[in-house]
């Protein structure tokens, strides 16, 4: 597509102005020039001549550009677009080489420098070749809003959807790790739940305990076994009933709570099932996970 | 399950908590007295006084201190026999170790002796 030989930034046969909005003024030769070139680096690096005929790619690269069709930037000094120029013309090396990090490093530079808006289209076709679609979508996007005016402007467009398209192949193709899960919320209640219970029917077992120690206790050897003393049994044998209670639910909260955690771990499954059936003499839950 | 194997050590501490945590008095140690009748849990009032359980080797009641000792109180007659005991039929005081009973909890109790089957 491209023949480095053919144009010289400085040469142009026909002195057209392309990349930036044309000039009025005479001094700003060089920069017009350059303008062009820039314009037709666009073109060489495919992503307009990909899309457009032969003949309306060449014709796109010998066309001046008006006034209106790119946002009036601030006008770099010349030294700049001297640096941007040979930026291009490394960048372009790279590209040709298919160097395109080197490239892009170039052609960000020279962008940076000149704020040429046709090397958003280098950078955005370098980018669709480096395979970082997004930000060849950005490029564009950029060059839309700084060039609105801009005949190129629906072939952008286009080229932003087929961008969109290949980076969703891609992302199909690697999808992103997917992130952590954890178990289902109710495993998880079950697990916490029956932790809890647990601990609070440990305390009252501790407090069963305690009672039986004072019953327990050998000074009261020869002693009655005193109002307080059987209130204390009393005592001990409520919380050691509770603390049973506690402790059976505690431990079948968390035991279905691991079942279930566990099986979905091993074969991620996030339901559970319960089925009440009438059986003889009575009815049979069952379940499952 | 990661976090599964690090809930394991408070699932033990837990379940063994939820082993021990019975309300169960160590009543070889010590003697009741009866008050208004009221023994503790799987004690009765022997003769209004004193807390005691059934035992083979007391005649009328006792402690069982350890398997096969048992603090007897309280005297009758050992069936098939007149005689007055405190120790069933088949024990006796003298077959006790009474190295291995401690402490010495007839002090102070009328009617109150050792008792070991052979």
């Amino acid at each position: 597509m491209r023949s480095t030989s053919s144009i010289h930034p400085y040469g142009h046969p026909h002195g057209h102005p392309g990349g930036q909005c044309k000039r009025s003024s005479g001094r700003r030769t060089g920069h017009l020039i350059f303008g062009i070139w820039v314009a037709w680096l666009s073109l060489a690096n495919g992503i307009l001549s990909d899309l457009l005929p032969d003949a309306q790619a060449r014709s796109y690269k010998r066309r001046e550009r008006e006034k209106y069709e790119c946002r009036p930037s601030q006008e770099p000094p010349n030294a700049d677009l001297d640096k941007a120029r040979r930026l291009w013309e490394s960048g372009m090396i790279y590209y040709d080489s298919k160097e395109y990090q080197k490239a892009r490093a170039d052609f960000q530079i020279a962008y940076d420098l000149s704020h040429l808006p046709d090397f958003l289209i280098n950078l955005a076709q370098v980018a669709a070749k480096l395979e970082i679609y997004a930000e060849a979508i950005k490029y564009l996007d950029t060059y839309i809003t700084e060039c609105p005016g801009s005949p190129d402007v629906s072939i952008a467009i286009q080229r932003i959807e087929d961008l969109r398209v290949a980076q969703a192949i891609k992302e199909g193709e690697k999808p992103p790790p997917a992130p952590r899960r954890l178990p289902p919320k109710p495993a998880l209640a079950l697990i916490g739940s029956g932790a809890a219970l647990l601990i609070v029917g440990a305390g009252l077992g501790g407090g069963a305990i305690v009672a039986g120690k004072q019953v327990g206790n050998p000074d009261n050897h020869n002693m009655l076994f005193s109002p307080d003393l059987q209130s204390t049994e009393r005592r001990g044998k409520a919380l050691e009933g509770a603390a049973i209670a506690f402790d059976v639910l505690g431990a079948a909260a968390m035991v279905t709570g691991l079942a279930w955690t566990a099986s979905w771990y091993y074969e991620q499954k996030t339901g559970m099932s319960l089925a009440l059936a009438p059986s003889l003499g009575g009815v049979v839950l069952s379940g499952g996970f | 399950m990661q976090g599964a194997r690090r809930q394991l050590p408070w699932i033990v501490a837990l379940a063994a908590s939820f082993a021990v945590s019975c309300y169960s008095p160590d009543l070889t140690k010590q003697v009741y007295k009866c008050d208004r009748g009221k023994c503790p849990d799987g004690l009765y009032c022997n003769d209004n006084v004193y807390c005691t359980q059934p035992l083979a080797e007391c005649v009328v009641g006792g402690i069982e201190m350890m398997p096969g000792i048992a603090l007897c109180i309280g005297m009758g007659t050992v069936s098939g026999s007149s005689n007055m005991s405190i120790c069933g039929a088949g024990a006796a005081t003298n077959n006790c170790d009474m190295s291995q009973i401690k402490p010495a909890l007839c002090t102070n109790i009328m009617n109150c002796a050792y008792c070991c089957m052979k």
